[in-house]
Order: C-alpha cells, then sequence, then structure tokens
C-alpha cells in the first residue's frame, strides 16, 4: 500500500487540490448566475406577450359592456370577473382598470388586496417594467384602460428549477473534480514517488538492486532517470571494478595479499547490494487509492436510477397485467437486494481465488449487462432479470473492495483505507440519484440507462488501466456455516439488535427510500430531478453525521442509546407524513430518516463485539459480524415487497407511516429489552 | 389535399404568383340524393318550429341523407290519430313527436301503451314536452326501456336558481303562481328545495281564484306584500295565467323596483322580465336529431338513451329593465348572456 | 506534458464538461419554458374562440353562419408572426372559417377530425413537421361535438429563439472555462513550484552522486534522499576504494 504520508508533495496537492476545486465550482457559479440571467431576460418578453392577450381580452369585454350602455362606474361584479382572470392566468399579479381620466376604477391583485394608484390612459398596447397596458376599445379614442402586473412567479419558478440543476451540476462537478484529482495526484505523483522513495529506503540501507520504471519527461520521471542512470552508472562500475579485482587477485602471487582484496570485496558486497545492470528489478507498490476512482464511478452507475427507477417500472407494466403496479416496482427492486444477499457472502471466497482486480472487473460485467437491459427491456420480467444481473455485479464489486481495503497489513491502513472506499461510495451516493435524475429528465429514463452502462465501463478502464499490480487480498475469508448462524442466533441480545434495529433500518432504506419515496414524489408532482434532489438530502446527511455519530457514541459510551434513538428519529419522520402529504413531509422524512440512519450504523456494528462476545471467541468477530450482516440483508429483501404490499393497503403515504411506525415500536423494543445494560458493557470492555 | 397546410406566408406567395388555392370542389357527399336515407315521420302540433329547423339542420350540417316526410296535427288531437295510423302503414324508420299532445297521441301514456293506437314497433323521439313525468309518457329520466327516445326542456331549476343569484346574491325571492296549475305547482315545490342549498328563502304567493280563475286583480297587492316582506327578486314559473298576463305582471313589479326571473319562453319572450334561462328551440330540435342520428345511424337502442336535456342554456337579459332598475349584470354572466 | 498543464488541462476539461451540462440543461429548460408560455398563450387564444362560438351557438346562431368571427380570426393572427393559421371546421372537418381564406371549404386532414373524435370533448396537440397545431372541439349545447377551432403555429420561431438562446448560453459557458484556463494555470504553477523545485534538487543532487561528487547538505533536503545519497556516494567511495587498491596490487605485482 502507498505510504502517502511518506510522500513529499502531499501538502501542496492537498492545497491544490482545495484551491483548484474552489475555482473551478466559482468558475462555474460564475457561469452559471449569467445564464441564469440570460434566461430570465429572455423568458420574460414571452411572458409579457401572453399578459397582453389577457389584457387584450379583459379590454374587449369590459368594451363589450360599455357598449351595451353600462356606464363605467356601475359595471357590476368586476371583482369577480377580475379574480376569474387572475385565477385563470397564474403569470398575472395583478389587473387594474381605469377610465379615460386615468383614475383608477377597479384594482384586483393576486395577495387580495387592490394597489389603487392612478394611471394614465393609453392609446396603444405599452410593456414596461414587468407591466401592460392594453387600452379599452377604439385605441384612438380609448374609454379606458386595462393595465396588468406580471407576477415574477412564473418566471421565479422555471428559474428555480434550473438553479436547482445547476447546483446539482456544481457540487457533482466538485465531486467529480476532487476524484479526478485524486486519481492524477496517485497516478502521476503519489505511486511513481512512492516507488522512488521506496527506491531511495533501500538505497540508503546499501540496497542498489531497484530501479524505478520511468519513460518520460514528467518532473518525478527526471527525477526517476536520474535515479536510474546512477544506480546503473553504480552497477556498470561495481561489475568492472569486481571483474578486475578478480582479475588482479588471480594474478597476485602471494596469497596473503590476494585474501586481502578479497577480504576488502566480500565487505563491500556485504555492505552494498549491487546488482547486474541487466537484471535490476522494479519496484512495486500496492495502491489503495487507486480504487476509490473506479469505486465512485461504478456506485454511481447504480445511484443514476434511484430517482427514476420504481416510476420507470411501474409505467412499464402492461396494464393488461395480473400483477398489481405496486408488486411490479416491488418484485424487481427485491430481485436486486435479493441478488445482493445471495452472492455477497460467496463473493469473499471467489475474490480470495481470483483477486481483486480480476473480480473487480468481472463483478462490473453483470452491472454493466443489467443496466444495459433495463434500457432496453419491454416487460417487467425483463427488469426483474436485468435488476438481478446488476445486484450480482454490485455484491461482487463491493465485497471485493471491502475485501481489499480490509486485507491492508497495519490496522491504520485499513482505516485509512476504508475511509476512502466508503467516501467513494457516499460521495456517489449523493451525486447519483441527483445527476441521474437531471439526466433522466433531459433525455429519458432509457438512455439513462444507456449512461450507466457507460459507466461501468469506465469504471472497468479505471481499474484496468490502475490496478495492475494488485494482488489477490490478504483478507482471511472463511466460509459462514449453518452451524454459525444457530450459535450466534442463540444470543438474545445479539437477536435484538438485529430483529428491533439492524432489519428495520433495512427494511426502512429499502422500503421507503428506494421504493416509496420516488414514487409518492412522482405522484406529488416532482420531476426526477427533484426526486433525485429529495433523496440526495439521505447520502448528504449519512455522508456527513456518520462518522461524527460514530465519535459521539465511542466517546461517551452511547451505543445502546445512539441505536435506540436513531430509530426513534427515523420512524417519527416517516409517520410525519400523515400530517400532511406534501413534498415538504417527504423531505422532512427523508433528512429524519438520514440522520437517524446516520446515528444508528456505526454503532450497531460497534456493539456486536460486545453484546456476543461468547460467540466472538469462538468464531471471531469477522465470521460473527458476516452473520450480522447476512441476516440484517434479508431487511432490504424484505423492504420492497412490504412497501409493496402497504401500498395496496393504503397507498403510498400510509405505506411509509407504516414502515415509520414499525420503526418507532421495534426501536422503543430494543430500548426497552435489546439494549445491553451498562454493567455488561463494562464488563465486555473490560 | 397535401397542398394545404402550407403556411400563411407560403400562401401569401402563391397568391401573389397568380396561382390562387382553393379552387377545389367539395366534396360530393354535399350534394348526395336524401332519398336513399332512412324514413323520418316528422309530426308537429302546430306548424314548423325552431326545433324541428334545427332537427332537420342537425342531419344537413352533418350531411346524413335521411328521407323527412312532414305531417301537421293543426293544433287537432284527433288529426294526430289520424297520422299514427298513416305511420302504422308506411312504416318509416323513425317518428319525431313534438311536444306533449304529438307525443300522447304517438306513444301513449307509459302505463298502456295500446300497440293498436300507439306507434311501439317504430323508435319515437319525442321533445319539448313541458313535463314528460307529469304527463305520463315516461316515468322517469333515466333509459325509457321502450322504443322511445326524449328530451326534457327546461332549464333545471339549480341552474335557474344559480343563474339569478349570479346576477345578484340574494336572500329573499319572492314568487306569484296559479296554485291551479299542476305544474305551476310543482316548479315551486322544486324551488323551494332547491333555494335552501343557496340559503334562499321562497316567499310563496299563490293567485286567489275566482272560480276556476286565478284573479288578475290581486297581482298588484300581492307584489306590494311580496316586496314589503323583503322580496328582492320575482321568480315567475312557466304557467299559462302568467303567460297571459305576463305584461301586466311585470310592469307593475317593475314599478315596485322588483326585477322579474322568468322560468321559460313564456313569460320571458313578452313583458319586463329582467332575465331568464332557458333552452333555445332549435338547440332542443338538434339534441332530438342527435338522438334520432344514434338510433338509425349508429345502431343505438332507443330504450336505453336516457332522457336528454341541453348542457348549456341560454341566459338572457333585458337590457333596457337593467338601465331601468340601474341593476346592471355582472360581467361574469355579461359574457355568456344574450342580450335583448 | 509537465505537472501543471497536466492538472490544469484536467481542470479545464471538468469545467467544460460542468459548464457544457448547465448548457444543455438550461437550454432544454428554456425550451420547456418557452413551450408552456406559447402553449398557454396559444390555448387562451384558441379557448376565446370557442367561447365565442360557444356564446353564439347558444343564441341560436348556427356554425355555419359565423361571418362575424373572422375578424377576431384575423386579429388572433396578427398579433404573432408565429402563428400559421387559425380556423373553424364543422363535424365533418370542413373548413367553415379561417385566417387563410384560400382554405375555406376544403377538408381539413383526416388526422385533426380523428384527434377531435379521440380527445372527446378536450383540446388535442399534434405535431405536424414544424408546425404544432392545437386543437379544441367545440360542443354544442345539445351536446354533440358540432366543430372543433384549430391553431397551427410554427416551431421555427420558438426554435431560433431557443437556438439563440442557447448561443447566449454557450458563449458564455465559453468565457467561462476560457477565463478560468487563464486563470488555473499561473495558480497550479505557483502552487506547485515548491514540488518541482524540491524534485529539481533532487535530480542535481542524484546527478551529482551519480558523478560520485558529495553535494553539502541543505536544511530542507528530504532526509531519505539525503541518505539515499549518501548511501550511493558510499558505495562509489568503497569501490573507488577496492579499484584503487587493486590498482595499486596490480602495479606493485608488475
Amino acid at each position: 500500500m502507498a505510504d502517502l504520508d511518506q510522500i513529499p508533495a502531499q501538502a501542496s496537492f492537498r492545497k491544490l487540490f482545495l484551491v483548484s476545486t474552489v475555482l473551478l465550482v466559482a468558475a462555474a457559479a460564475v457561469a452559471s448566475f449569467l445564464m441564469l440571467r440570460a434566461f430570465v431576460a429572455n423568458l420574460t418578453p414571452e411572458i409579457e406577450q401572453k399578459a397582453g392577450m389577457v389584457g387584450r381580452s379583459v379590454a374587449g369585454q369590459v368594451n363589450h359592456a360599455l357598449d351595451l350602455g353600462i356606464p363605467f362606474d356601475r359595471l357590476a361584479g368586476m371583482d369577480a370577473f377580475l379574480d376569474r382572470v387572475l385565477a385563470d392566468n397564474i403569470d398575472i399579479e395583478f389587473l387594474t382598470v381605469t377610465d379615460p381620466a386615468g383614475k383608477t376604477i377597479f384594482a384586483r391583485s393576486r395577495t387580495g388586496k387592490s394597489t389603487a394608484e392612478n394611471s394614465r390612459s393609453v392609446t396603444g398596447d405599452e410593456i414596461a417594467d414587468g407591466r401592460v397596458r392594453v387600452p379599452i376599445g377604439d385605441a384612438s379614442r380609448p374609454r379606458g384602460s386595462v393595465e396588468l402586473g406580471i407576477s415574477p412567479k412564473v418566471v421565479n419558478d422555471k428559474t428555480y428549477a434550473v438553479v436547482f440543476d445547476m447546483v446539482i451540476v456544481l457540487l457533482v462537478a466538485g465531486l467529480f473534480a476532487f476524484e479526478l484529482l485524486s486519481l492524477v495526484f496517485q497516478v502521476s505523483i503519489a505511486a511513481p514517488l512512492s516507488r522512488l522513495w521506496a527506491a531511495f529506503r533501500a538505497a540508503a540501507s546499501g540496497d542498489f538492486n531497484t530501479r524505478v520504471a520511468a519513460s518520460g519527461q514528467r518532473e518525478w520521471e527526471i527525477v526517476a532517470s536520474a535515479w536510474n542512470d546512477l544506480v546503473r552508472r553504480l552497477a556498470e562500475t561495481w561489475q568492472q571494478v569486481m571483474a578486475d579485482a578478480e582479475s588482479v587477485r588471480a594474478t597476485l602471487a602471494e596469497a596473503e595479499v590476494g585474501q586481502r582484496l578479497g577480504r576488502l570485496v566480500e565487505e563491500t558486497k556485504a555492505r552494498f547490494r549491487v546488482a547486474d545492470p541487466l537484471r535490476l528489478r522494479a519496484v512495486t507498490v500496492s495502491q489503495a487509492v487507486a480504487i476509490r476512482a473506479p469505486v465512485f464511478v461504478f456506485i454511481m452507475a447504480e445511484e443514476f436510477g434511484r430517482s427514476f427507477l420504481p416510476v420507470f417500472i411501474r409505467d412499464l407494466r402492461d396494464p393488461a397485467s395480473t400483477l398489481s403496479p405496486e408488486f411490479a416496482v416491488g418484485i424487481t427492486m427485491t430481485a436486486f437486494m435479493a441478488m445482493v444477499a445471495i452472492v455477497t457472502p460467496f463473493a469473499g471466497v471467489i475474490v480470495s481465488r481470483l483477486g481483486v482486480r480480476r473480480m473487480f472487473m468481472i463483478g462490473i460485467a453483470p452491472s454493466a449487462i443489467g443496466y444495459l437491459g433495463t434500457a432496453f427491456a419491454t416487460s417487467i420480467w425483463e427488469v426483474v432479470v436485468w435488476r438481478a444481473f446488476a445486484g450480482v455485479g454490485y455484491a461482487i464489486v463491493y465485497i471485493v473492495c471491502q475485501g481489499f481495503v480490509a486485507g491492508a497489513a497495519s490496522p491504520a491502513k485499513r482505516a485509512q483505507g476504508m475511509a476512502l472506499f466508503m467516501g467513494a461510495v457516499f460521495a456517489a451516493g449523493v451525486c447519483g440519484p441527483a445527476l441521474g435524475g437531471v439526466i433522466a429528465d433531459q433525455i429519458g429514463p432509457r438512455p439513462t440507462f444507456v449512461i450507466s452502462t457507460g459507466l461501468c465501463l469506465l469504471s472497468l478502464s479505471l481499474i484496468y488501466a490502475q490496478l495492475r499490480d494488485l494482488g489477490a487480498t490478504q483478507a482471511p475469508v472463511q466460509r459462514l456455516r449453518a452451524s454459525d448462524f444457530a450459535l450466534v442466533t442463540r444470543n438474545p441480545s445479539f437477536l435484538a439488535l438485529l430483529l428491533f434495529s439492524a432489519m428495520p433500518a433495512k427494511i426502512a432504506l429499502t422500503g421507503v427510500l428506494f421504493y416509496l419515496a420516488p414514487l409518492l414524489l412522482a405522484k406529488l408532482g416532482n420531476s426526477s430531478a427533484e426526486i433525485g434532489r429529495v433523496l440526495m438530502i439521505y447520502a448528504g446527511c449519512t455522508a456527513l453525521l456518520t462518522p461524527v455519530a460514530a465519535r459521539i457514541a465511542d466517546r461517551w459510551r452511547l451505543n445502546g442509546w445512539m441505536i435506540a434513538a436513531g430509530g426513534l428519529v427515523s420512524g417519527l419522520g416517516l409517520v410525519a407524513i400523515l400530517l400532511k402529504v406534501d413534498t415538504s413531509m417527504v423531505v422532512v422524512g427523508i433528512l429524519l430518516l438520514g440522520l437517524g440512519h446516520a446515528a444508528s450504523i456505526s454503532p450497531q456494528l460497534a456493539v456486536v463485539p460486545e453484546i456476543a462476545a461468547r460467540e466472538c471467541e469462538v468464531l471471531g468477530v469477522t465470521a460473527v459480524l458476516s452473520v450480522f450482516r447476512a441476516i440484517e440483508r434479508l431487511g432490504s429483501v424484505i423492504g420492497p415487497l412490504l412497501a409493496a404490499f402497504l401500498v395496496g393497503v393504503g397507498g403510498e403515504a400510509l405505506a411509509m407511516a407504516t414502515i415509520g411506525a414499525l420503526v418507532v415500536v421495534s426501536s422503543l423494543a430494543y430500548a426497552a429489552f435489546g439494549r445491553p445494560a451498562s454493567a455488561e458493557l463494562m464488563e465486555a470492555r473490560s | 389535399m397535401t397542398v394545404r397546410r402550407i403556411g400563411r406566408r407560403a400562401a401569401l406567395a402563391l397568391a401573389l404568383g397568380g396561382s390562387v388555392a382553393g379552387a377545389f370542389p367539395r366534396p360530393a357527399q354535399a350534394q348526395a340524393p336524401r332519398s336513399r336515407g332512412p324514413r323520418i315521420y316528422m309530426v308537429t302540433f302546430r306548424g314548423w318550429t325552431d326545433s324541428d329547423q334545427g332537427f332537420k339542420d342537425y342531419f344537413d350540417r352533418r350531411r346524413l341523407a335521411v328521407d323527412i316526410i312532414h305531417r301537421d296535427a293543426g293544433g287537432a288531437n284527433a288529426k294526430v290519430a289520424e297520422i299514427v295510423r298513416e305511420i302504422k302503414a308506411e312504416k318509416p324508420d323513425l317518428v319525431y313527436a313534438w311536444g306533449t299532445g304529438v307525443a300522447l297521441g304517438v306513444i301513449g301514456p307509459v302505463a298502456k301503451p295500446d300497440p293498436e293506437r300507439f306507434v311501439t314497433d317504430i323508435p319515437v323521439v319525442f321533445l319539448n314536452v313541458t313535463d314528460p313525468l307529469g304527463s305520463g309518457i315516461i316515468n322517469g329520466l333515466g333509459p325509457t326501456g321502450r322504443n322511445v327516445a326524449g328530451s326534457t326542456f327546461l332549464a333545471p331549476i339549480h341552474s335557474q336558481l344559480q343563474a339569478l343569484h349570479s346576477y345578484r346574491p340574494i336572500k329573499r325571492l319572492g314568487s306569484i303562481f296559479n296554485p291551479s296549475e299542476a305544474n305551476s305547482v310543482a316548479v315551486i315545490n322544486d324551488v323551494r328545495e332547491q333555494a335552501k342549498a343557496l340559503q334562499i328563502t321562497l316567499i310563496e304567493r299563490p293567485v286567489p281564484l275566482l272560480g276556476t280563475e286565478p284573479d288578475r286583480n290581486a297581482v298588484p297587492r300581492l307584489l306590494d306584500e311580496l316586496v314589503a316582506e323583503g322580496a328582492e327578486f320575482l321568480f315567475m314559473p312557466s304557467d299559462s295565467f302568467l303567460s297571459r298576463r305576463v305584461e301586466q305582471v311585470t310592469e307593475e313589479a317593475l314599478q315596485r323596483r322588483l326585477p322579474a326571473f322568468a322560468s321559460a319562453e313564456g313569460t320571458l319572450g313578452a313583458g319586463q322580465a329582467l332575465m331568464g334561462l332557458i333552452a333555445k328551440y332549435h338547440s332542443v330540435g338538434q339534441l332530438a336529431g342527435l338522438q334520432a342520428d344514434q338510433i338509425l345511424f349508429q345502431g343505438v337502442d332507443p330504450g336505453s338513451l336516457p332522457i336528454g336535456s341541453l348542457r348549456r342554456f341560454s341566459l338572457v337579459l333585458r337590457m333596457s329593465v337593467a338601465k331601468r332598475l340601474d341593476l346592471f349584470p355582472p360581467m361574469l354572466l355579461l359574457r355568456v348572456a344574450e342580450i335583448i | 506534458m509537465s505537472l501543471p498543464v497536466r492538472v490544469a488541462a484536467i481542470l479545464v476539461l471538468i469545467l467544460a464538461a460542468t459548464v457544457g451540462l448547465t448548457t444543455v440543461l438550461a437550454a432544454n429548460k428554456y425550451r420547456q419554458g418557452l413551450g408552456e408560455i406559447l402553449d398557454a398563450r396559444y390555448r387562451l387564444a384558441v379557448s376565446d374562440i370557442v367561447a365565442t362560438i360557444d356564446t353564439s351557438l347558444d343564441l341560436g346562431v348556427d356554425l355555419a353562419a359565423m361571418q362575424s368571427l373572422q375578424p377576431q380570426l384575423d386579429r388572433t393572427i396578427e398579433t404573432d408572426p408565429a402563428l400559421l393559421y387559425v380556423e373553424v371546421l364543422d363535424a365533418e372537418g370542413i373548413v367553415l372559417l379561417s385566417s387563410d381564406s384560400s382554405n375555406v371549404g376544403l377538408p381539413a386532414p383526416q388526422s385533426w377530425l380523428s384527434a377531435t373524435r379521440n380527445a372527446r370533448e378536450g383540446a388535442w396537440q399534434r405535431r405536424e413537421g414544424d408546425a404544432v397545431v392545437l386543437g379544441q372541439p367545440i360542443v354544442a349545447s345539445f351536446g354533440a361535438v358540432v366543430g372543433t377551432v384549430a391553431l397551427g403555429y410554427s416551431r421555427a420561431v420558438s426554435e431560433d429563439r431557443v437556438q439563440d438562446v442557447t448561443q447566449i448560453f454557450m458563449n458564455i459557458g465559453i468565457g467561462a472555462v476560457i477565463v478560468f484556463a487563464l486563470l488555473l494555470v499561473p495558480v497550479v504553477m505557483i502552487l506547485l513550484r515548491p514540488e518541482r523545485q524540491a524534485l529539481a534538487e533532487a535530480e542535481t543532487r542524484i546527478a551529482a552522486a551519480a558523478r560520485g561528487e558529495t553535494t553539502e547538505t541543505g536544511p530542507d533536503g528530504d532526509p531519505l534522499l539525503i541518505a539515499a545519497c549518501a548511501g550511493a556516494a558510499a558505495a562509489f567511495a568503497a569501490i573507488d576504494h577496492i579499484r584503487r587498491e587493486a590498482d595499486r596490487l596490480d602495479e606493485e605485482g608488475a
């Protein structure tokens, strides 16, 4: 693994990352702002034109009434009439009707209060400052005028939609820039420099066997060439001098003198290890960072569909089919989750045989095929099959990466690798749904799945190019046996943690976040882009707060409480949809779901070794955690099906609330029965 | 016809170039001979009316070939029976029955349709029957289940009250009517019920009877009472007494600054009623045409058609009265109203 | 390519992609927004005409006799250069009135008639090549569809607007990328200078070591590099020692 902390360029690169990412986001933000201004400036005249039409229609009707001999000040029901016009045209803010003298006779505005300021009469249509004036009757001898104020709402609504899209793009661009810079840093700087430094370290201890592969003219390559020159010259001189010394020794008559020379040669050979110049070996270093970019891109491919997949599946369903739309969606989502659950335990075993790089590439294939198949699917059952493919790929890649980082030699490096890996997963989780939604809005869901396939291939090429020299994972892999399950699940505390916290959390994740939320948000009239933005909140919350929550729980020994409270918060957030079924309450639900999960997920894993101390002694912590994960995954499988059933019973909102209530009840049950007693905890710690 | 849809500018260019589009002949079916279509016996009671023209226009507009045979009863019920005999002999494809008299004579009462006296084996479409339920032609507004289709032509009472309420929101509605006419009493009962939903109180003043005839001299006193009780509008059902006395009643009401609302054309056409919501006879005829079209050309069973009704009625406003009362119509009504 | 240029090139590429995506998004939203506004505007025109017709129909005026509508049709078409035609069709699809008088009496495309039939009583919309046709059935008071008001408008005009606005967006984007690139290159240069200097220094040091020279140890040199160079110097010295010894012995022996 790369020893990043020993590479000198680290500090200035951090600075460079930061400055250039900020500069990039700033440039894009300025461009976005200027575009927005152009956007508004070019849309407003169109709205003004429409307002002009409305104004002419109003003026025409007033004129008709005047034609019938009704005096201006005796026009009846003008308020109701103007209110109707306001109700029919959301782009109009207020309407006033003035007599020929310019005195305002009637005025209505959207806010209810009328603006009674006097105006002047006009002889033709006038448009200025968001107001349109239209004469009543013959333009040469107007009988008054109608003035309309254009509501900024229509332009604003459209502008907000663009602003949101732009912010998402900015965010994704920032994260992307960061990931790519990391990759560049890794490829161009960190990896070669660490090779160079490894060679230096060897040289410092007298080992001059290593040379550093370098062919170009980049800065570090010049250094490397210089070093290689040095090593080669040393080796050549060494060989030559050694040969000379040998021949001199052979010609020497006095054995004693020859022995002295021989001793000198032996001593030198012992101090320095210099090889034949033809057999210098290149140093190899493994690279944990290199896995980051491919993981980011790969997870992004899956997250892309998050916002629109449920709606896509529902709309794909053959209306004649006996399968209800709810179950059609539920089954496809469960197909994915079920494959993840089934494949995960086996993937670990295969990784240990085939190696990380090959398995990663093998894992990408089913996912790529799955997305491509979904893009061209014509029926629900096809999507079920393709989603199952995607699930297989996802499970393999996830396990490969986990195994890879877990296989690191030291715990510190393990933690560092895990942070890198999870960072990529979270970053993709934040960007993916939002960006996927934006793209699907523009080009439709099917082409977006094709882009997902493209991302898989990009991930593949990154892996192919970067992870050339990765060996098999060193992580000890053991197959789980049925007896392991039997042993662990006999532990009541362990079972309580699973049933009352871990599984409900997964049910909420797949049932609500993956299934109900997108469908409900779509039903409430949100576009894919908007749904993606809402779903992004969850990933954002967990990404930002999980480490914080883990530290708090660890420091104050609050694991048990954090698990219960996290569950309670996430459940209550979902129940809150009953207060009002609208987008803002879904946002609240997802925010609290994210908060709750951020609070409870780390503590869940942290308490396992404590509550199952005896089992851990017998099987090892890894095996117990594997059992925990395997059973927990059942929750993911159940989630969409439960949600589908509940939607069938009472609709999306009620289903969401019901799952929330389930989570609340189980959290209370966990707080009452499952939470490890403090004494027990202390004992486990000591 | 691909030459069409060339857009405004292109068409202009063509015209300037001297070639004028639009010289295409009208489709041949426009001049299609009538005689080959189904035969319809149109039976009217008292001459050719707007309804009858509407019925005929319906087929003309659609270029549907029908062979129309018109028979008029000349206001005599005996003549109707004669026409029925002719119909039974001629066996046309459909019979058009105008008004209560003709409808009763052709279809017979719903209770005992005697196949000897009435037309039962040929589809009949009736129209302009003031009260088809009351006169026993049908027993409900759903499908007749017989070889009969038809329509009502009075605007529903709730629509009438709604129109009135839209003119001016009122609390108290006055009404005078002939208590000896079942029609009128039924309408007033309906008004009383429907007015509750709008929170309008109905003040009823049946005209006292002198023998069998209502006493027209009582009208000024009744109007005084209505005004005294706070009536803001006068509702006039379309009974024969009011129809005959409409000039006197509305003028007396106007002098008391009480605007009148006419429930049907009978009380609206003449006199000084401010407004009314009525069915246009031409439209009623077209509705009958639509039903006949469904029966003759689309194979619909006449018994399966519910009793038809117009979707929109004509709101008629009398501007001279509005000016006299200084009670001008609100803009929203003005837009859809017919001004007389 | 030197490191600063590579880093800058990557960042410029990302920005270009970002700005490109933003441009596409904004342009599409603009197209969508403009389309909605135009659609609402033209629908308003159509429903205005239909409202007039409804009133006339209720008054008993036959659709075929509504010559008084002609000025309204002409006025409507004059308000907007994108409008191609406004027409009133009867139930059979024959044009009764049209802003383009040469069409009167001709049958409208069959597709319009079927659109009106399929739409039952709701409005419909059709794309015909470059044009969009909005239609609204006219429903008589007796409940039958007696005709259609159809309005055609050219998408070319609004597409031109979208093109123009997209061009503006693109110019903004290209400007941003250029300014960013110009700013970025010096920034990257400056930020990476210490590293490049350190590497250059390392190269000098190694090259000197390769020549067997020892350079004086600077205070900021990397300790590992110094150790490596010292090791190399020691190795060269040791070899030199052997050579000198061998040479001496050789001479002595000779």
